[in-house]
């Protein structure tokens, strides 16, 4: 089995900065990510969208630093990009799949980083599986893997500064925007004007920033507020989408409808590796439990960005470093030296500004929960009443959750179904227990292992 | 205060829940005692195959006996628990491996047994068609099969629920002592009750320790990897001579592979984990005997952790230190095909009513400590 000091999954903001600093310091470091090239979420296809005039007009803001980052940490650490981390053993053998080679490889690190970063929060409602609807993030998605434009209006709804920011991004690309139904009401709550103070403390250019998006997507037409009921129609297609606003319904026919409400830490990984986590009211899920420097619940494995709870790609960045820095010091060298990140003032503000809905928001009886395995809220709320105590009871008696993503899409919404039926906190209601493969692999690639393992 | 039963039931794997049903069911007032959560261990994470084929002698009788039981089992449950009468096939790779079951089969034969068949190459293809073609034959038993061991699992807990057992979740056992009543000491309560059934798998040895019983256990993390629905290609449960193997195919399509590898286990958080290099020589084995599968995804794979005793049989049988207190644990990856009938000895044990199958090899005073052991070269 081959050997490394330090294996960072995930080359967003934070694994890149955390690699150049262990690379820098003589660990030998390898990057694994599953994308084709180096850049996490926000600088997605970084190196492609430099190099397109057309895509780097429209997302070229999001990309600042991005270039810097990934030139300096290609020098410092091994890249396998391309590639699925779908399994990690407690003493750190790291199993992963390079999607290109299809091949299957086992790697011992000394130190896993865990910098898997963030997920988008599925929204279930009618109709949410139809083809042509998506999440906004997968939207951005396109745009800034092949500037693939939607090829009509599109429809947004939800909240939060994703949402926000993609509206800029398609109107930036000359996508029509046929309407914004936003699930708050006009003004922003009590409680989020009680952050703000702190916010603009902490933040003060997040926060003109986003005050500036929220801006120019009100003068963009066509907006509804406090929207309920929302439903995506057609058949074996999205048509159009209805819901109610001001009392009224309203049906608005479009063959696109991107839907968000913000993004929660991608905890398969950390799920997987059986550390304690924690909850986070304010985002509505559940994040890896870290001390200071980033240290999980199990020795030399390390969480930092997004994935260890939301804070945004500059917060990811520092906290990559500063992770690093102390992953160095564990394994007895000595890192250059580098800023403590910044604390998340401004976060407090922007997750009371769109507090998550609650799951069941939506969702009727009928709708799927989980998509994989055609498991509906009805379904669970009937095993609940039957006597499932938990998500994994309610996995074993429905199938919720045992399908290819792995619990990937439903199992956050699942906790908090099983939290709103029953009482508890989602805290003490729990999570599904992940299974490897994080990722599905056909048996003759995983067949391989023995014989490529002992080459 | 003490809350006493008629009888606790300690575990709440397919063991427990079985024969708490038939407890219940019988008038008693039952209470089931499980530390996590229900079916949290060696049966859930079961592959479900109700086997007689290739059994030990001594549990042969219990497998045939407990075959009538699942064809009962939906309607007895009132609910379906996936049982198909599948028959359950183990091939030959090569002449030395048909040689060994042609042995194995008249072996079986001298025991008055008439449940396994050997079946040549053409008759084989006529029960398997999608068998490599490099297969020379096969010991076969035609009324074997295979349940769901989830859906079993509600059905029972439904059944429990129906039939008035109290089913506590998060009461780990950590104490019993002797007397009329047994006292059962619970992290949090006490409960009495003049019969206790040790149901607890892998940790059965531990409960027996507790009232000076050794019994040699390990718990094992045995393997398992499930694909995605793929078009259906084989009827029975398949197993091999040349290497670990089980595979069969789920009503839904799931091809569900398996075959006693044991992977990690981290005994202090009562987990397993699969071992990758292990999973891909299991996987290996199915492609060898259907190539086709090469192309089907592996969406999970887990391990389960089961109590595998010294000899590799179970303990079923009556405490001989405490009167009152029933041992069945130790499955030894083997126990999901004897579960109902395991109720029923447990319940006649209780009851001083004659065994409906032999147990007498299961008896919890069977081992001498190792070092007792003699070793022949
Ligand atoms: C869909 C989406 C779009 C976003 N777009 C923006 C944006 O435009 N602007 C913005 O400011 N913020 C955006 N964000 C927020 C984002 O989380 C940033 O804050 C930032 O990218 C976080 O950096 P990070 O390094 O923590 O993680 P990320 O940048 O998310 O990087 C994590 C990386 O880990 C990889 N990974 C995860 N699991 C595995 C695995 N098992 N094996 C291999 N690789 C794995 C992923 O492919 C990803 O590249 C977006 C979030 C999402 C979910
Ligand atoms: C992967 C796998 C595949 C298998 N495949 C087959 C197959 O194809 N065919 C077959 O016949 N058999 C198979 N088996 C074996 C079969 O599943 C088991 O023998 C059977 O499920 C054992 O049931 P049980 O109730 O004894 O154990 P378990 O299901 O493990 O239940 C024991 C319960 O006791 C609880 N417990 C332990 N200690 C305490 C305590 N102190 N206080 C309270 N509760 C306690 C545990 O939490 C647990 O829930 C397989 C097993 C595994 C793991």
């Amino acid at each position: 089995m081959k050997a490394v000091d330090v294996l960072i999954v995930g080359a967003g903001p934070a694994g890149l900065s955390a690699a150049a600093v262990t690379g820098a310091a003589g660990l030998s470091t390898l990057v694994i990510d599953e994308q084709a090239a180096p850049g996490g979420q926000i600088w997605r296809a970084a190196e492609a969208v430099g190099a397109d005039p057309v895509r780097h007009a429209a997302l070229g803001s999001s990309y600042r630093g991005a270039m810097a980052a990934i030139a300096i940490a290609r020098q410092h650490a091994r890249f396998a990009t391309e590639s699925e981390v779908v399994d990690v053993s407690p003493d750190r053998d790291v199993l992963w799949f390079d999607k290109t080679a299809r091949t299957l490889h086992q790697t011992r690190a000394r130190a896993i980083l865990v910098a898997t970063g963030a997920m988008e929060r599925p929204v279930p409602f009618p109709g949410w599986t139809l083809p042509g609807v998506t999440g906004v993030g997968a939207l951005q998605i396109a745009l800034k893997q092949g500037g693939m434009v939607p090829d009509g209006p599109v429809v947004l709804a939800g909240q939060g500064p994703l949402l926000l920011l993609v509206a800029q991004q398609l109107a930036a690309f000359g996508v029509p925007i046929a309407a914004t139904l936003d699930v708050a009401s006009a003004f922003p709550s009590r409680t989020a004007l009680g952050a703000l103070p702190g916010a603009i403390g902490a933040d003060p250019g997040l926060v003109a920033k986003g005050a500036a998006l929220a801006a120019r997507r009100f003068l963009s037409g066509s907006a509804y507020r406090d929207i309920r009921d929302l439903e995506a129609v057609g058949a074996g297609r999205i048509e159009a989408v209805r819901f109610r606003a001001a009392g009224e319904t309203v049906t608005i026919p479009t063959t696109r409808l991107a839907v968000h409400d913000g993004v929660i830490p991608n905890t398969q990984l950390t799920r997987l590796l059986g550390l304690a986590h924690r909850w986070i009211d304010g985002q509505a899920a559940f994040a890896p439990q870290v001390d200071a420097d980033g240290l999980s619940s199990r020795e030399n494995v390390w969480v930092a960005g997004d994935g260890a709870g939301i804070g945004g790609a500059e917060r990811a960045a520092a906290q990559g470093a500063a992770t690093a820095r102390a992953i160095c010091r564990a394994l007895g060298t000595i890192p250059a030296a580098g800023d403590a990140p910044r604390g998340t003032g401004a976060r407090t503000f922007v997750d009371r500004l769109y507090a998550p809905l609650p799951v069941s928001h939506f969702a009727a009886d009928d709708t799927l929960l989980c998509r994989c395995e055609s498991v509906t809220f009805g379904d669970v709320r009937r095993v609940i009443a039957d006597g499932a105590t938990g998500p994994n009871r309610v996995k074993t008696a429905t199938r919720c959750g045992m399908g290819p993503c792995q619990g990937r899409i439903c199992g956050a919404n699942l906790t908090r179904l099983v939290a709103e039926e029953t009482g508890r906190a989602p805290r003490d209601v729990g999570a599904l227990r992940i299974r490897p493969p994080l990722k599905p692999l056909l048996l003759a690639d995983y067949a391989t292992l023995a014989a490529t393992d002992s080459a | 205060m003490r809350e006493g039963a008629d009888l606790i039931v300690i575990g709440g794997g397919l063991m427990g829940l079985w024969t708490a049903v038939l407890a219940a069911r019988d008038g008693r007032r039952v209470r089931l005692l499980e530390a996590e959560t229900i079916g949290r261990h060696a049966s859930s994470a079961s592959a479900g195959g109700v086997r007689s084929l290739n059994r030990h002698p001594a549990e042969i009788p219990l497998a045939r006996a407990a075959l009538p039981l699942w064809r009962e089992a939906a309607r007895d449950l009132g609910a379906d628990v996936g049982y198909v009468a599948s028959g359950q096939i183990r091939v030959a790779e090569d002449e030395a491996g048909l040689a060994r079951l042609e042995d194995r089969a008249a072996a079986t034969r001298a025991l008055g047994y008439t449940h396994e068949e050997i079946v040549g190459a053409n008759a084989l293809f006529a029960l398997e068609p999608a068998l490599a073609p490099h297969c020379l034959g096969a010991l076969v038993v035609r009324d074997d099969g295979f349940a769901d061991p989830l859906r079993t699992i509600h059905a029972l807990s439904r059944a429990a629920h129906a039939a008035g057992v109290i089913v506590e979740e998060g009461r780990r056992v950590i104490g019993l002592a002797a007397g009329s009543p047994l006292i059962v000491v619970t992290e949090s309560g006490e409960f009495t009750a003049p019969l206790v059934v040790n149901a607890a798998g892998a940790w059965g040895n531990a409960i027996a320790a507790l009232v000076g019983e050794t019994v040699p256990v390990t718990p094992t993390a045995l393997q398992m990897s499930v694909t995605e629905p793929v078009a259906p290609f084989v009827a029975a449960v398949l197993g091999t001579e040349s290497g670990m193997l089980s595979l069969k195919q789920s009503a839904a399509g799931h091809v569900v592979i398996g075959g006693g590898f044991a992977g990690h286990v981290d005994a202090a958080h009562r987990i397993g984990r699969p071992r990758p290099t292990l999973v891909s020589e299991n996987l290996a084995n199915a492609a060898r005997l259907f190539p086709h599968l090469d192309a089907a995804r592996i969406v999970r794979t887990w391990a389960g952790l089961e109590g595998i005793t010294r000899d590799g049989l179970p303990v079923i049988s009556p405490s001989r230190k405490v009167s009152g207190l029933i041992h069945a644990f130790g499955f030894s990856a083997h126990g999901f095909a004897l579960s109902p009938l395991v109720a029923r000895l447990v319940m006649e044990i209780a009851d001083a009513r004659p065994p409906s199958a032999p147990i007498t090899p299961f008896g919890v005073d069977r081992f001498q400590p190792a070092s007792e052991e003699r070793r022949y070269a």
